[in-house]
């Protein structure tokens, strides 16, 4: 299936993008916490966005008919949102790669790491947007719809703050001990994803009706897709982020009440709650491409 | 310079009898593998059977064809979202790709309504109708209009041809036109329905 590659490198972009914004988000919430602290929060996640980006840029590239002239996909930066995609893409991998080594060998003022920080989660964001309107072509009324870049931004804020959550949860697990700093972007990021999961399944009704009241056949087409030939693949997508946030919300509260350190208490649920989200993403995402259709003779 | 200012393809649906030697010219010319088919011919088909209350039984079925390749159009979304350029409008106006620059990532063939760009198994690269470039530049016609044995398919200049035979390219089972600005007169078949209003369906979906 030639879509494979673009559900896997489109997942796996928008996580990386995701878990940099959300560690930049707890970052802004860190002071008073001590460096070493701080450091055991970063480490595990910035380990984790890097590589998966990396492996989704890779992925698009096996797409290609001539994965070896992918070089030529900058050719028309200004006019083609792939080419935006793909320049975007670039940019927030050097970016994150030079502020994640130099959070590591500690180079520069703590200020200007910061300010590197920034504009790779900018370029990270503008990624995500521009990967929105590559699918927002005017011939698919099913994508050509600000459904596409909420969706999108909503895939990244869950599954980058979900992530974030499980890296730290492992750690916490492998490397236990006081450390309130990690606790406190543990409960935040949780409550970040579990609200992100709610939104995603509060717009799929939100989404139908849309493509129920459009005129153009081929949306029609698209509605009879998700509902008719792919229902169970949309409940069972819905069911798993809804589980997902439930397990979060659960392990947050039984580890609050049982005055445990989260980190160590939450791994096991934080693991299958992550497990379900990104099963959940995973199979919405098939069923954006699956339900694609075009004007004209997708229509018929 | 070409000759033209913007070649394009003129049809007449009720002279169509649905051969599909276009088709077979073009794949002959351009020698085409399986699975490409730059030029098609969609068969549209409406209307019911009725049994009156004396017990006879009437009809009012209707079928018509569409040959369809690349509009080359005025508005062309291969071009315009195709990364590499290698998708582009050249002499004459005709959309050809640079099979030296494309990567083959098929989102031209994703975009565009009419499903010219196809995946050339064999170059790994897109393909698609390039008007027989090299037929214009001799002064012949196009292999598809040369092959139509009910002269039902010609070309010409786009604005001259508009002129004589108006403007009409929104159509079923085609989309509407001003999404892309196909350059395509179709002279309408009696029963023809607007795009998007059709009450008939695509009766050969497997051959486009």
């Amino acid at each position: 299936m030639h879509e494979f590659y673009l559900v896997v490198f489109t997942l796996t972009a928008q996580l990386a993008v995701g878990a940099f914004v959300a560690l930049g988000l707890v970052q802004v919430f860190a002071h008073g916490a001590a460096a070493g602290e701080r450091d055991r929060v970063n480490g595990p996640a910035l380990t984790l966005a890097g590589p998966l980006l990396v492996l989704g840029l890779a992925v698009s590239a096996m797409h290609l008919g001539s994965p070896l002239r992918a070089a030529n996909s900058l050719l028309h930066v200004g006019t083609s949102w792939l080419s935006a995609e793909i320049a975007l893409g670039l940019c927030f991998l050097v970016l994150g790669g030079v502020f994640a080594v130099a959070e590591w060998c500690k180079w520069g003022r703590p200020g200007s790491r910061t300010a590197l920080a920034v504009v790779a989660a900018l370029s990270g964001l503008g990624l995500v947007w521009a990967m929105s309107q590559v699918y927002s072509l005017r011939t698919v009324p099913a994508w050509a719809t600000p459904f596409t870049p909420v969706n999108f931004f909503l895939t990244t804020l869950l599954l980058g703050s979900v992530a974030v959550v499980a890296s730290l949860a492992t750690s916490a697990h492998v490397t236990p001990g006081e450390n309130a700093f990690r606790d406190r972007s543990v409960l935040w990021l949780s409550l970040i994803a579990a609200a992100a999961a709610v939104a995603t399944i509060a717009v799929q009704p939100a989404y139908l009706a849309y493509l129920t009241d459009h005129p153009d056949a081929a949306a029609q087409v698209s509605m009879d897709l998700l509902t008719v030939t792919y229902w169970p693949a949309l409940v069972g997508s819905q069911v798993m982020l809804g589980a997902g946030a439930l397990l979060l919300l659960f392990a947050l509260v039984q580890a609050f009440a049982a005055r445990r350190r989260q980190g160590t208490a939450l791994t096991w649920p934080v693991l299958v709650a992550t497990g379900l989200i990104v099963a959940g993403e995973l199979v919405l995402r098939i069923l954006f491409y699956a339900t694609m259709t075009r004007i004209g003779f997708g229509g018929q | 310079m070409g000759a033209y200012k913007q070649l394009a393809f003129l049809f007449d649906q009720s002279k169509c009898t649905g051969c599909k030697a276009c088709q077979v010219a073009c794949k002959d010319k351009h020698d085409l593998p399986v699975g490409q088919t730059w030029r098609r011919v969609p068969e549209y088909s409406g209307g019911q059977w009725r049994i009156g209350v004396d017990g006879a039984v009437t009809h009012d079925i209707w079928t018509y064809y569409t040959s369809l390749s690349c509009n080359h159009c005025d508005d062309p979304i291969c071009v315009e979202v195709c990364p590499s350029t290698a998708m582009h409008k050249g002499e004459n106006g005709i959309v050809s790709v640079d099979p030296a620059l494309c990567i083959g990532c098929k989102y031209c063939a994703m975009a565009c309504p009419y499903d010219a760009p196809q995946f050339d198994e064999a170059t790994r690269t897109m393909s698609k109708c390039d008007f027989c470039a090299d037929r214009i530049t001799k002064g012949k016609r196009p292999a598809c209009v040369a092959a139509c044995p009910m002269c039902a398919l010609d070309f010409g200049e786009a604005e001259e041809l508009r002129a004589k035979y108006g403007d009409e390219a929104s159509l079923e089972p085609l989309p509407e036109q001003s999404v892309t600005r196909p350059n395509l007169v179709i002279l309408p078949h009696p029963k023809a329905q607007p795009s998007g209003h059709g009450t008939g369906h695509l009766a050969n979906p497997t051959e486009i």
